[in-house]
């Protein structure tokens, strides 16, 4: 297969997918209300005696969900009912991964832009109908932070999303990671939630905390690479259709 | 709260979406699941237009700054008179013409409580001095409301002063991580606040030891 011809299959699939997968976004905006209503108590508060209750607003909540929500999407992506969806139109694996990279990157724009905007969604509720008292917006009047920002979101999602198809091709290539990987999962948030396990805290910080655009650039279309790799390599010996 | 905001939120997104529905003549399942989507596209849109048109009524922007010594300083030096005027925030002046009075605090939050006798007769003046409290960047005096005094029969009340809830709307942590902001303050300057009491030194008052009371000059 030429060059042109696999751009041509590869864009062929992805309009395919966006059209035949286009209930992902169902589930995208459950998840965002759901969030939306858990964020009504604030990300954050402190209290003080001459001043009572503080309460911070900010979206971060709705963005955790929408990780997850990218993470559990591309992992569907690898199950058997959305790889016989896309059966009659694989040309071959790499055509197959190229679309589906791009495909969860479409996704990732499309959630990250609503968890952005739901950030406005959740202050002007708390703003009209909560009896609270307003002291300050924190607004980032800078349109470079902005916009890095809205990118950073998207590039976030991407990466959760790369991690969910690569857990999903894993389990594709060997069934035991459907046991292992879990185990893992829910080990680490044990330690996390304990505080006990500092080489999670500073991989969270690795992505995190990186003050650098560029850098957060770098890492995480590293990490979303990576993930392809390992997903294209560990199906590499399976047929179009398993 | 919660349930009128997401009853409202509902509304208007039903609305929005039998719009969207019935313009776009959608067809089952793919028909549906289209017009929420972009009814939910509409609903973020709005909400982000009427963020920007609201009248988001802010404190002060203000970096904290240093206001001379020490509120207890004043008190404990006994110099109640150098004491800058600005840091009044409520005064109380009531005619007692009792020999006891009972101070009855309901010791949640109240800050410390200078008593100074007086040879004035049927004196009770009761000052609350407050320096300013920022938090975040922000000059939150004004938010602040002091204690609630009350005089009744032969006990002096000092109720516990804030009830109010308050906000603080923060960018999302991919934006905080470029910028300065972050989710819980890390300036946060408390004013000092005490409530200063002069009283007739013929009036007994009585209180508990665990109460935070200091007799002036004593």
């Amino acid at each position: 297969m030429s060059f042109a011809e696999l751009g041509k299959a590869v864009r062929k699939q992805f309009f395919y997918k966006f059209k035949l997968f286009f209930g992902l976004f169902y589930s995208l905006i459950i998840t965002q209300a759901i969030a939306i209503v858990f964020s009504f108590n604030g990300t954050g508060s402190i209290s003080s005696g001459q001043i009572g209750q503080i309460h911070f607003y900010s979206a971060d909540i709705v963005l955790v969900f929408t990780f997850g929500w990218a993470f559990i999407s591309a992992l569907q992506l690898t199950t058997k009912p959305f790889r016989d969806n896309e059966y009659l139109f694989v040309f071959n694996r790499l055509s197959s991964h190229l679309s589906n990279l791009l495909f969860l990157l479409a996704l990732s724009f499309i959630g990250g832009l609503s968890a952005y905007l739901s950030g406005y969604l959740l202050k002007v509720a708390v703003y009209m109908f909560f009896d609270f008292q307003l002291i300050g917006t924190n607004d980032i009047t800078s349109p470079a932070v902005v916009v890095a920002g809205i990118i950073t979101i998207v590039l976030y999602i991407w990466m959760f999303a790369s991690l969910g198809y690569m857990v999903g091709s894993l389990v594709q290539f060997q069934k035991v990671f459907a046991i292992l990987i879990p185990s893992i999962i829910i080990g680490c948030l044990i330690l996390v939630a304990l505080s006990e396990s500092e080489a999670i805290i500073r991989i969270g910080k690795f992505y995190f905390f990186e003050s650098s655009f560029l850098l957060v650039f770098i890492k995480t279309t590293a990490t979303v690479c990576l993930c392809f790799l390992i997903s294209a390599v560990s199906t590499n010996h399976l047929e179009v259709r398993k | 709260m919660i349930v009128v905001s997401v009853i409202v939120y509902l509304l208007i997104f039903i609305v929005i979406f039998a719009a969207a529905f019935a313009l776009n003549k959608l067809q089952a399942k793919g028909g549906f699941i289209k017009a929420l989507f972009f009814s939910y596209a509409g609903l973020l849109i709005i909400s982000s237009v009427v963020y920007f048109v609201l009248p988001l009524e802010q404190a002060e922007k203000a970096a904290i700054k240093s206001d001379g010594p020490s509120l207890y300083h004043y008190f404990e030096t006994g110099q109640t008179d150098k004491i800058d005027p600005a840091f009044i925030k409520k005064q109380w002046d009531f005619t007692y013409e009792g020999k006891e009075l009972q101070l009855i605090d309901n010791h949640n939050n109240l800050p410390m409580t200078y008593v100074e006798k007086s040879a004035e007769e049927n004196l009770l003046e009761i000052t609350y001095y407050e320096k300013p409290t920022y938090i975040d960047g922000y000059n939150i005096s004004a938010y602040t409301e002091g204690p609630n005094i009350t005089l009744s029969a032969d006990s002096l009340m000092i109720a516990d002063y804030w009830n109010e809830e308050h906000a603080i709307f923060k960018p999302e942590f991919p934006f905080r991580q470029f910028s300065d902001i972050r989710l819980m303050p890390d300036e946060w300057g408390h004013g000092e606040d005490i409530i200063h009491i002069r009283i007739s030194e013929d009036i007994q008052l009585q209180y508990e030891e665990w109460q935070n009371i200091y007799l002036m000059g004593e």
